[in-house]
């Protein structure tokens, strides 16, 4: 199934 | 426009981007639809480079894939991930 394409910050070095 | 080359490293593992901006020390990650586009932006592309991809591998019409790449490229923007180069 299709989902928009995301970008999401996991965390800081 | 492409992936910023100086300070963003990325690399797929098992089917996920994983993206780490060392000038922000930031990691993140995308979902499959952005993991094919980010792996687009590895070099110049045009918005309407990035909108095909979306139709061909995910079968969605084109004008919800050209909404999706506005938004994408908008998040990558914000993020100053992306360089911006005369075409």
């Amino acid at each position: 199934m299709y989902e928009s394409p995301m970008i999401q910050e996991v965390g800081s070095v | 426009m492409q992936l910023r080359k100086d300070g963003v490293t990325w690399r797929e593992i098992d089917g996920e981007m994983v993206l780490l901006d060392l000038k922000t020390s930031k990691y993140l990650t995308t979902n499959r639809a952005g993991t094919t586009l980010v792996k687009l932006l590895a070099e110049d592309r045009t918005a309407d480079d990035l909108t095909s991809a979306l139709v061909t591998e995910f079968g969605i019409s084109a004008d919800r894939a050209a909404g999706d790449v506005a938004a994408f490229v908008g998040s990558l923007e914000q993020r100053g991930l992306l360089q911006v180069a005369a075409r």
